[in-house]
């Protein structure tokens, strides 16, 4: 005697068709149930003979009915779902278990009170979810579409798609031991069906195929992004350097410092990650030209912090652009603060300079072309809107 | 909360009522009991008996009286006795009406 495993293609709260099932398999395969696991039922093998599959909802532990149910010839096979317990008869012509239908929807009333009750706190829960996300989205600091392109946010409302698959499937099965209910409540009895709906194995499939993207998807920026300083960096990345902008080719870096530390120069830095709404990389330059000094006479330390985005979507990135110049120029800044100007030029979508109103020489640049976006955070003399051809270089990196 | 009414008695809930007017019984005396008293014409499934059992004391109709090992024995309660009796004018108001409807043929 062998064991054999199949997967289970019925509801698992579908009792008629469960019972069909498991006949089916011993009536026609000589497959007899032995107990189920998470994705599959257990079989042993025999030969085919007809035999009964009927499935109660578990009570309380009773050992007269136990005795009672074994001498009437109904052996207990198995527990289901923590909410059932799956009894065989081997003898087709023996006493059925139900003899009253109406007395047998008495069996199902605390199992729907239970479901009932699990169901309201399921969709609870996906309201909280739900709302957390709202919030996270519309009102926790960024706007919408840079949440989503930034870092993995997608998972979110992944997730949030994920949990109403779920609790859709909850309520169908719920509606399942409602209608054999409303069946048994109208005196008809329970049969088994042998033409089963393969709504479980169904939802196996989509859940399958809905959970491997979404853990892919979850996962894949662990193990694609990486960082560098730059001077170290061995793969290509986008950049507009300050030499360049600067048009000063004795520029040279100054390595971040303070005392003590001796992490990786933070200042002159690159990150790259992915997620499914967009690639970017994050790049800092901090440095110095010899011999040229700011207006107070000082040291001219340029700098340039830059991210960089490629986008899954090319329409999100006027929205992209939307919501960079709220965030670095309104949402945690005060009014007037900067000047903000959108240009027409030519091999961009957008162009917008926002020039720091208290400190000259501070600009941010945020330019679109394509599904390309990049936001410029300048502190120096240069003139951005001068050296825009830059710009197009950059956002035009292969 | 009070407890939805029981509806009219199914022929199982009825006879199993009825074995309990004069005495106190185990399940399987139950079942006995019933086929002897329809002739065999009542079958009642293990499953339909412990439901009723169940649901007869979840609403006051019987009460447990006794566990003796794997034994468990119940009684009628006087809300059982009462539900019993309102079935039995019932089902005789039924009777009398077919009589009355047969004698005018």
């Amino acid at each position: 005697m062998s064991t054999v495993r199949k997967f289970i293609p019925v509801d698992l709260y579908d009792i008629q068709g469960m019972e069909g099932w498991l006949e089916k398999l011993a009536t026609e395969q000589g497959l007899f149930l032995q107990k189920f696991g998470p994705i599959k039922a257990h079989f042993s093998t025999g030969a085919p003979h007809p035999v009964r599959y009927r499935m109660e909802p578990s009570g309380p532990k009773d050992t007269e009915k136990s005795d009672y149910y074994r001498a009437c010839g109904w052996e207990l096979i198995a527990p289901l779902n923590q909410h059932f317990d799956i009894y065989r008869s081997d003898d087709p012509q023996g006493e059925e278990l139900h003899t009253d239908p109406v007395a047998q929807s008495y069996t199902l009333h605390q199992l729907i009170k239970t479901l009932k009750r699990n169901a309201l706190m399921l969709l609870l829960g996906l309201g909280a979810m739900g709302a957390i996300i709202v919030w996270v989205f519309f009102f926790g600091g960024q706007g919408p579409v840079l949440k989503l392109v930034s870092s993995n946010n997608i998972t979110f409302p992944l997730l949030l798609a994920m949990e109403c698959l779920s609790i859709g499937e909850f309520l169908a099965s719920l509606r399942n031991v409602l209608r054999a209910r409303k069946q048994l409540r109208e005196g008809i009895a329970l049969v088994p069906n042998p033409h089963y709906h393969r709504t479980g194995q169904v939802r196996w499939v989509v859940m399958t195929l809905i959970t491997i993207p979404f853990l892919f998807i979850a996962w894949a920026p662990l193990f694609l992004r990486w960082e560098s300083e730059l001077l170290a960096a061995d793969r290509p990345y986008p950049i507009l350097t300050l030499a360049e902008l600067e048009e000063a080719p004795d520029y040279r870096l100054i390595p971040f410092y303070y005392p003590g530390y001796e992490g990786p120069d933070r200042d002159n830095y690159i990150q790259y990650g992915w997620g499914p709404m967009a690639s970017y990389y994050e790049v800092s330059q901090e440095g110095t030209i010899p011999n040229r000094t700011d207006p107070e006479g000082n040291g001219y330390n340029p700098s340039l912090d830059m991210d960089w985005y490629d986008l899954a979507l090319p329409a999100l990135a006027s929205p992209l652009v939307d919501d960079l110049v709220d965030y670095y120029t309104v949402r945690n800044y005060f009014p007037g603060e900067y000047t903000t100007q959108e240009y027409s030029l030519p091999g961009f979508d957008r162009f917008v300079i926002a020039r720091d109103d208290r400190y000259g020489g501070h600009a941010r640049v945020f330019a679109a072309a394509g599904g390309r976006v990049v936001y410029l955070n300048y502190y120096g003399e240069a003139d951005l809107l001068e050296r825009a051809d830059l710009v197009t270089e950059v956002l035009n990196w292969k | 909360m009070e407890k939805k009414p029981l509806g009219a008695l199914t022929e199982s809930m009825f006879y199993v009522l009825m074995s309990f007017l004069r005495r106190e019984l185990c399940g399987t005396e139950v079942t006995e009991f019933v086929t002897e008293k329809t002739n065999g014409r009542l079958r009642m499934g293990p499953g339909t008996l412990y439901t009723i059992l169940g649901k007869f004391e979840e609403d006051g109709l019987l009460e447990e009286v006794s566990i003796q090992g794997r034994k468990r024995t119940y009684r009628l309660t006087e809300h059982g006795r009462r539900v019993y009796q309102d079935e039995v004018a019932r089902l005789r108001a039924c009777l009398a009406d077919a009589r009355s409807e047969e004698e005018l043929e």
